[in-house]
């Protein structure tokens, strides 16, 4: 590089011209109206500080609650299916922080003006959706790694069985956000939690389909519960993007 | 305060520093213009498009290196001047030193008037290069950029560039003297 | 400047039309839309925010579609529904700074926005306190502040006044008008009071209906010769109630002067009175317009 470095001369600058060419400048920033564009790591990090101390309380109560349950039951010896039964209904039931949270919006009739503001409410709960569904992810991925340890399944059928609640219990969870009169509203959140998690020790109760025969019919309900959640979060963020008629609407 | 600082002041809505960045960088980019048009007269109009551009666009700005950025965007402005003007080759130079107007005497007077020769003859030669060829060779000997930077200024890949430079500075050598090529 | 343009924006429910192919433009200026409950003012101002699409027509914003724009329509507009509610345990400033984070303001900015916010709705000082404690006027008066953080080139406010008690209204008044130089301002109320001295412009609503427009002094101005004022037996009162749209409505000794707009002389002791913008309101509301609007609409 320093070989064939040819020195070109220093070339003088009029002043004037050059205060001519800076004043124009100047006055181009003035009028310049500057925009803050944040980058999305920026966002994530901003929605952080704002999310409820009872979300954290409760994604940190459904953790607590999973290493609690491992932790007594390792130390019995049982067979496989205390393990699998209390792993599904925390799967069914963790979702409900998460929809708690986004319900917020709706039950604390902030839902209009967040609709209204640059990153409106799609974003916004696209943003607490990403940030919860990874913690709901980790936590089930430590569940699913525990339970590989303690019982004699294989991994794609511990994902099965746990991811199989998790997604058709999400799916209800979400219809009650944008769907009847009680959109957003506590109780019947609770409710559909409790009934969710009854729902996933009904497996439990006949261990017959927890054999190897019948994953095809896990992987096949699996996969509808993944498209139909697909389809409400497509219908959700539709009709945010066009307003969000009614669902945020005090 | 260095680039990125200021950066994020404007950021933050500090419109004054857009100000401060275009004096500090005003130099850099009308000596840029100057080699790759020729025409100081249309530089200083070339530079001030540079800043305007960059204010314009400056919301959306994420780069990390702001010298090249600003660099990018005169490169840019240039060629688009070469596109309206298609002049190449045929601009007067107004020689900021003119030899003739000088009155002043002895050794002064010639190292000036010498000054002036040799600005005259790597203006000429540069403008008979390709223009890409010019391009890196005024980025790296006048801007002081790095290859790296060049191609990212450029969007050419590394080796481009350096054999981008090396044809440039090989045609630079056969067009001018020895002490016009390396100074002094 | 920004030009918002209304080009029949309709929108219907089922049977009922709540808005009903309204064309406006706006300017840089404050803007009363005045109307009755039910009027359509919601929706209407629910539409031009984007918050409902239009079931037919277009909302353009300098040339633009705002169901275009996107977000940075969002980014112009400062929006004041009229019932909102808050996290129960933000703070003043933590609302504010949600928000602000929310319409994408650098924190710094942020910070000095929401300093120079509290102090212009009269908060300083409460910025620590929990948002559960407020009064209702104090709630709407942040409710205005967040409306103001990003400096919005489009103001909206549905019923700001609602639950401010009179002084507050003036304030709100004070600090509306100021604004209204650099900005389209639209503020929507069921209380003529509240635009009477502020808005360069009014429209009249009903039925989801632009019914009449002008500057306050225009308006007024076609009712001269309408109103008039005059001592009646106490008695006497439901007669004239009946006959005539009464503006106002005073016991005086053992008589009752009565405000009521009529063409003709409603009765013999009535004096003609200076018209203004309430008789206006109840000119354009009132179910049976009859006679009198010949007058009134002689005079444009």
């Amino acid at each position: 590089m320093g070989n064939d470095k040819i020195k070109l001369p220093e070339l003088s600058v009029d002043p004037i011209k050059k205060k001519e060419s800076l004043y124009k400048i100047q006055e181009a920033a003035a009028q310049k109206r500057l925009v803050y564009c944040p980058s999305w790591l920026e966002i994530l990090k901003s929605q952080l500080a704002y999310i409820s101390r009872g979300y954290w309380i409760g994604q940190g109560a459904f953790a607590g609650v999973g290493i609690l349950v491992f932790l007594l039951l390792g130390n019995l010896s049982r067979e496989d299916v205390p393990y699998l039964f209390y792993a599904s209904v925390l799967a069914a039931s963790i979702g409900i922080v998460t929809v708690m949270e986004l319900g917020r919006s709706q039950s604390c009739q902030m839902g209009e003006l967040e609709e209204s503001c640059y990153f409106n409410l799609g974003q916004l709960w696209g943003i607490k959706m990403v940030l919860s569904g990874s913690i709901n992810v980790a936590i089930l991925t430590g569940v699913i790694g525990g339970l590989s340890r303690k019982t004699d399944f294989g991994i794609l059928a511990l994902c099965l069985y746990i991811l199989v609640p998790f997604v058709l219990s999400h799916g209800c969870y979400l219809l009650l956000l944008f769907w009847g009169r009680n959109m957003g509203k506590k109780w019947p959140q609770i409710t559909a939690a409790v009934f969710m998690g009854l729902a996933a020790m009904i497996p439990g109760a006949f261990p017959g389909v927890y054999r190897q025969i019948y994953l095809p019919v896990w992987g096949g309900v699996f996969l509808i519960g993944v498209v139909l959640l697909a389809l409400e979060l497509h219908s959700l963020f539709k009709k945010l993007s066009v307003g969000g008629e009614k669902i945020c609407w005090s | 305060m260095d680039d990125g600082q200021m950066i994020e002041q404007i950021r933050q809505g500090r419109k004054e520093y857009l100000n401060t960045i275009a004096e500090k960088y005003y130099d850099d980019i009308y000596r840029f213009c100057c080699y790759q048009t020729g025409s100081p007269d249309q530089s200083y109009d070339l530079a001030q498009e540079t800043f305007l551009r960059f204010i314009r666009y400056v919301d959306h700005y994420r780069h990390k290196n702001l010298k090249g950025y600003l660099l990018a965007i005169a490169m840019n402005v240039c060629r688009d001047y070469f596109h309206c003007e298609k002049k190449r080759r045929t601009v007067p130079w107004d020689s900021p030193l003119n030899p003739e107007g000088e009155s002043v005497g002895g050794d002064a007077a010639s190292e000036k008037v010498l000054e002036a020769e040799r600005i005259e003859k790597v203006r000429e030669a540069l403008l008979c290069l390709p223009p890409m060829q010019r391009e890196v060779i005024v980025l790296h000997c006048c801007s002081g950029l790095t290859y790296r930077e060049i191609g990212a200024v450029t969007g050419a890949g590394i080796s481009t560039v350096k054999s981008r430079m090396k044809q440039g500075t090989e045609k630079l050598k056969r067009m001018l003297r020895k002490e016009d090529f390396y100074g002094e | 400047m920004l030009e918002l343009k209304l080009d029949r924006i309709t929108k219907q429910y089922k049977e009922k039309i709540a808005v009903d192919h309204i064309s406006v433009s706006f300017v840089n200026g404050v803007y009363g839309l005045l109307g009755e409950n039910g009027a359509g003012k919601t929706t209407l101002l629910r539409m031009i925010c984007n918050l409902l699409p239009p079931g037919e027509g277009e909302i353009v914003c300098s040339g633009i579609p705002i169901r275009n724009m996107g977000r940075e329509y969002r980014r112009l507009l400062g929006y004041l529904p009229q019932e909102f509610g808050y996290y129960p345990e933000f703070t003043a400033w933590r609302y504010l700074m949600y928000l602000a984070s929310l319409k994408a303001l650098p924190k710094e900015l942020a910070r000095e926005r929401c300093r120079e916010l509290l102090k212009l709705v009269g908060l300083e000082g409460e910025e620590r306190q929990k948002i559960k404690t407020f009064s209702g006027g104090m709630v709407r008066r942040l409710g205005i502040a967040q409306a103001l953080l990003n400096d919005p080139e489009i103001l909206i406010l549905d019923e700001p006044t609602s639950g401010l008690d009179p002084r507050e209204r003036i304030r709100f008044r004070n600090i509306i008008s100021s604004l209204g130089k650099n900005r389209i301002v639209i503020l929507s109320t069921h209380i003529v009071a509240d635009v009477a001295y502020i808005a360069d412009e009014i429209l009249l609503m009903k039925k989801g209906k632009i019914i009449g427009s002008g500057t306050p002094e225009e308006l007024v101005k076609r009712m001269n010769g309408c109103v008039w004022e005059c001592l009646i037996p106490g008695d006497k009162v439901g007669d004239y109630t009946e006959k005539y749209p009464v503006s106002n409505l005073k016991n005086v000794d053992n008589q009752v002067r009565l405000r009521m707009l009529s063409v003709d002389k409603p009765c013999a002791n009535a004096v003609p009175a200076e018209p203004g913008l309430e008789d206006v309101y109840l000119y354009f509301t009132e179910e049976e317009r009859g006679a009198y609007e010949d007058t009134a609409d002689r005079n444009l």
